[in-house]
Order: C-alpha cells, then sequence, then structure tokens
C-alpha cells in the first residue's frame, strides 16, 4: 500500500504521524492541508491502494510555477503526515491500520471531526474540541494534555434518560476514528484523537480551529506568530467558479 | 518504445473516443493473452475484471481512410463482447497464428458485472508468433472502454490493462472528456472559449504537451485519474489530455482539439477530419426520447 518515492524507503521509526480521518467537512483534511502547507513538507510516498476512489492534481501546495506541473495522487505520505483526498470505497481502516502497525512510529495522533448536532446537552456548553487517549499515550503525554485544559470526549448514554444504560463512546460523522481508537487501544499503541464539532458548510475556520488547537500540544509553528499558517493553492475556488458575467 | 492510448468514455459524448475511432485505420491484431476461451462470463457475483482471448472477424468496413503513418497502429470499433464471440481459430490458446481468417485477434477486457468493456488491439505479425509485450513492430496500442467503470473497479481495471505491459520504454496517454461547468477558474473569458485542452503528466514524463496543465484547483477523477496515479506511482511516463467542452454531443470542433494531443507523438501523423458521411457512421444522433412534443 505504502511505496515510497526514493528507491530507499524511509524509516518513520521514532517519528510522530498525524493521521486525518475523513469525518465530517473534511476538517481533518483541511488541516493537515494547513500543516504540510505551512512547514512546507516534501511527499515520502504514496499510498497506492484500491480503497480509495482515483484522482490526480497538479501540486497543491505549489509555490511557484515551476513546481505546479507535479501532480499528486489521491493518498500519500508527506513527510509523517498522510493525506486522503477522496474518500474510501473498501476497508481502508483495516490497510491504514496494518501500515501504521509496521512502521513504528512513536505516536500517533488522529486528527477528525464529529456533528455538532448530535451533541447532548453537556457537550453544547463550552469549546468544540474534544481528545481521546488510548492507555498508552495517557502514560506518556497524559498530564501535558491535562495541564493544556483539554476536554476529553464524554461517554455518552445510548438511550439519554435511561440510567441503567451504560455510556459508551459515540463519534458520529467520525468516520474510521472511533474504530482506529479502539484498536489502538487493543493494540497498545500511543494513540490519540483529536477532533472538533462541527456542521457540513465552509469548515476552513473549523480546521483552523482544529489545527491551532493541535500547535498548543505539539509545538509545529511558532504560538506566538499572528498568522502562522499558510494557506495552500489548492483551497481557491473551494465552492466552484463564481456566477459568469454574461449571465446578467 | 511503447505507447498506449486509452480513450475514456467519460461522459455519453465521448467525443475523445469518437476521435479516436476516426484517426486511426483498423488493421489485423494477434497477440498471446489470457487463456480463458471467450464467452465465458464469470458469475455476476464475480467483480473483478477478466481477460478473454479469441479471434474474430472483421465483418464490419471500418470507414476510416485517412492515413496513419505509424506502424503498428490500428483502430477499433464501437467494442462489444460480441466480436470476442465469434468463432476463434484456436479456442484457450494463449497464441494465435497468423494464416488466413484467423488474422484478427482482439483482447478484450471486459468488466463482468457492468459490461464495460475495454479492446486492445495491435498490428499483426505475420511472421509467426507474437508477444505483443516484446514485439518490435508494435509501436502504438489504443485501448478504447466503451462502457463505465464503477469507481471501486477502477483501480482493479487499471492494475489488469497496465500490468500487462513491460514497463520499459512504454508511455501512456489518456485522452478524456469534461463538460466545461467542471472548470474551475476566476477568468471566464477562458472557459467562454471552449472547447479547450488541459493536461496533466507524470513526474517521469519528458513529453512537451502543447496544451496548457491543468491548473489548480481542478482535479482529474475517474479511470483517467487511476491510469495517471498508476503511472506516476510506477514512474511510467503518462500524459493525460482532458477536453473542455460545451457541447451536448460530440461535434467536429470538440473533436479537432484533441489534435493537440498528438503532436508530440513523433510516429503518429493526424490526417484531416473526415467527412460528414464518415461521421454520421460512428457518431449517433440524438434521438428523441420525450412523446411529450410530438
Amino acid at each position: 500500500m505504502f511505496i515510497p518515492v526514493e528507491a530507499t524507503p524511509p524509516s518513520f521509526k521514532g517519528f510522530t504521524l498525524i493521521l486525518p480521518a475523513i469525518a465530517v467537512g473534511n476538517v481533518a483534511q483541511l488541516a493537515v492541508d494547513l500543516i504540510v502547507s505551512t512547514l512546507s513538507m516534501k511527499r515520502v510516498g504514496y499510498m497506492h491502494t484500491d480503497c480509495l476512489v482515483p484522482m490526480v492534481g497538479p501540486n497543491p501546495y505549489a509555490t511557484s510555477a515551476e513546481d505546479a506541473g507535479e501532480i499528486h495522487t489521491t493518498a500519500e505520505g508527506i513527510c509523517h503526515n498522510f493525506f486522503y483526498r477522496s474518500r474510501s470505497v473498501l476497508n481502508m481502516q483495516k490497510k491504514s491500520w496494518q501500515f501504521v502497525l509496521t512502521s513504528e512510529f512513536s505516536r500517533t495522533v488522529v486528527l477528525s471531526s464529529s456533528h455538532a448536532y448530535q451533541r447532548d446537552d453537556q457537550q453544547l456548553k463550552g469549546t468544540p474540541l474534544r481528545y481521546l487517549v488510548t492507555p498508552a499515550m495517557r502514560t506518556a503525554s497524559g498530564p501535558a494534555l491535562t495541564e493544556l485544559g483539554w476536554m476529553e470526549m464524554e461517554r455518552l448514554s445510548p438511550f439519554p434518560g435511561l440510567v441503567e444504560a451504560v455510556p459508551r463512546l459515540s463519534i458520529p460523522g467520525g468516520g474510521v476514528t472511533k474504530g482506529l481508537f479502539t484498536d489502538g487501544c487493543q493494540e497498545e499503541l500511543c494513540l490519540a484523537v483529536v477532533l472538533v464539532f462541527c456542521s457540513e458548510g465552509d469548515n476552513v475556520p473549523d480546521a483552523f480551529t482544529l489545527v491551532n488547537h493541535l500547535n498548543e500540544w505539539l509545538l509545529l509553528v511558532d504560538n506566538d506568530v499572528t498568522q502562522k499558517w499558510k494557506v495552500p493553492g489548492s483551497w481557491r475556488l473551494l465552492f466552484g467558479s463564481s456566477h459568469p458575467p454574461s449571465i446578467f | 518504445m511503447l505507447q498506449v492510448f486509452c480513450l475514456c468514455m467519460c461522459s455519453p459524448r465521448q467525443p475523445g473516443r469518437q476521435w479516436g475511432m476516426l484517426q486511426f485505420p483498423m488493421r489485423g491484431v494477434k497477440l498471446s493473452v489470457d487463456k480463458r476461451a471467450p464467452n465465458q462470463h464469470a458469475s455476476s457475483t464475480e467483480r473483478k475484471t477478466t481477460v478473454h482471448a479469441g479471434c474474430w472477424r472483421r465483418e464490419e468496413p471500418f470507414l476510416c481512410t485517412h492515413c496513419v503513418s505509424a506502424t503498428g497502429v490500428v483502430c477499433m470499433s464501437a467494442s462489444t463482447a460480441s466480436i470476442v464471440s465469434r468463432s476463434p481459430s484456436k479456442k484457450g490458446s494463449s497464441v494465435c497464428s497468423g494464416s488466413g481468417d484467423s488474422r484478427h485477434c482482439a483482447l478484450q477486457i471486459t468488466n463482468l458485472q457492468h459490461l464495460a468493456s475495454c479492446c486492445v488491439y495491435m498490428e499483426q505479425n505475420l511472421e509467426g508468433s507474437f508477444d505483443f509485450q516484446n514485439s518490435l513492430y508494435c509501436k502504438v496500442i489504443l485501448c478504447q472502454i466503451s462502457g463505465y467503470i464503477e469507481e471501486d473497479q477502477q483501480f482493479q481495471w487499471t492494475e489488469k490493462v497496465l500490468g500487462g505491459f513491460k514497463q520499459k520504454g512504454l508511455s501512456v496517454t489518456v485522452l478524456s472528456d469534461s463538460p466545461v461547468a467542471e472548470y474551475k477558474n476566476m477568468d471566464h473569458a477562458s472557459s467562454s472559449s471552449s472547447p479547450f485542452l488541459l493536461c496533466l503528466q507524470t513526474k517521469s514524463s519528458t513529453t512537451n504537451p502543447q496544451c496548457p496543465l491543468l491548473e489548480q484547483p481542478n482535479i482529474f477523477t475517474g479511470i483517467q485519474a487511476a491510469v495517471l496515479s498508476h503511472c506516476q506511482v510506477n514512474q511510467i511516463p503518462a500524459v493525460a489530455y482532458q477536453c473542455y467542452s460545451d457541447a451536448i454531443s460530440p461535434d467536429s470542433i470538440t473533436m479537432d482539439t484533441y489534435k493537440l494531443a498528438f503532436t508530440s507523438v513523433g510516429d503518429i501523423k493526424v490526417g484531416p477530419l473526415p467527412s460528414a458521411d464518415i461521421f454520421n457512421k460512428f457518431i449517433k444522433t440524438n434521438h428523441i426520447q420525450s412523446n411529450l412534443y410530438i
């Protein structure tokens, strides 16, 4: 599934993997777009698999005319980020997980989102950002996240008002997020999920919210800078071209 | 160098496919393929594409008379399963010999579930057995896609087709089309000048395309994306041309746009457009589908 660009496959041992889940509003993918564009990360491989709908396009992170012509495919590994640009059609979770297990990352951060309209009463209050950590990650980074004042994702009753019902983890609209987290717990991996409650629409502000929140922990860019994230060129015309003037 | 042209059916108009059909005259073919006999369709539950081998006789005359100077260039018909089903001289054989009536063979790759098919034709080596992967005579292969391939099958389809070619010396060109309404651009003047041709090429491509590159935020999807992805990952030189047109049905102006795709291919010379009579036999005009105003 992972095909390296160079002849010698890169070693991911000891690195942090940031994995966007295909979820509500594609917020995680937009957030990774900002990270890759700002840090000028380079492509290290392709996720060549039948689990994704094929697509190609010009370089979404091109900064000049010279590298604008290089094509990018539906899913790529960009220097420890993975980027899925189209939806999955087959069991992408299983294949992604196999890759994560074999690559020996020191920790994995899954970015995701969840339907805002399915929050319960307590989730409606306060910040829309939540996190989840596996037991292994809680040991390694739990105190740091608590110190940052982050809110852990609540377990909700499947039947509100029914006292006997056991609260369970639910991430509606999160795609493979819950599955990855559950597998991470079973495999005793250092895995964290950072998600934001949002709705479908213009999700660019949600992407900025998520990536700023992540930056508080991972310190990818300097927090003191006002405009610290660089918007990639592929974000132009997200909702299509404007109306042709000739129709009036 | 082996040139493979993929003509994609991206819309009912199919100007790219129609153009390819007109430009290349039909010749005989022979190749070594999978041993499965034609007409052995798997059950409908089998979703994978399969490869059939067989021989067929050219019974319908093809009307393109334009001169194509490339060696090994052949055309395809409006390929259907019925062509492959005609009596093969060596049913199930992996190599067809060149003699008499069994000159014409075809490799048909059929998506059994959705009846989309692709026919690949190459020039015959009359002197003996022929291996299309190693032939010195075959320089160009034309691959026509005459049906829609589902999104979850496009990857497997591409692997099956392009996996049959040796990558050394291979070059791929894809022709496709799209409505101009799907083209995103701030400058409306460019979209009003449709039809126009844009392209994307892989990193290993050394072709100097005669049309502009596709710019952000536009993308290619569908089978052309699957082919280009395969070529990019496997470092095969490939160029995909997409014609953006506002015409509902194919016309001479839209089809003329594809000429630019062949200016950088040294082995192929493109003749003038055929006459209206030839057009009529290839292109079906829109039939009345509603009896509301009859």
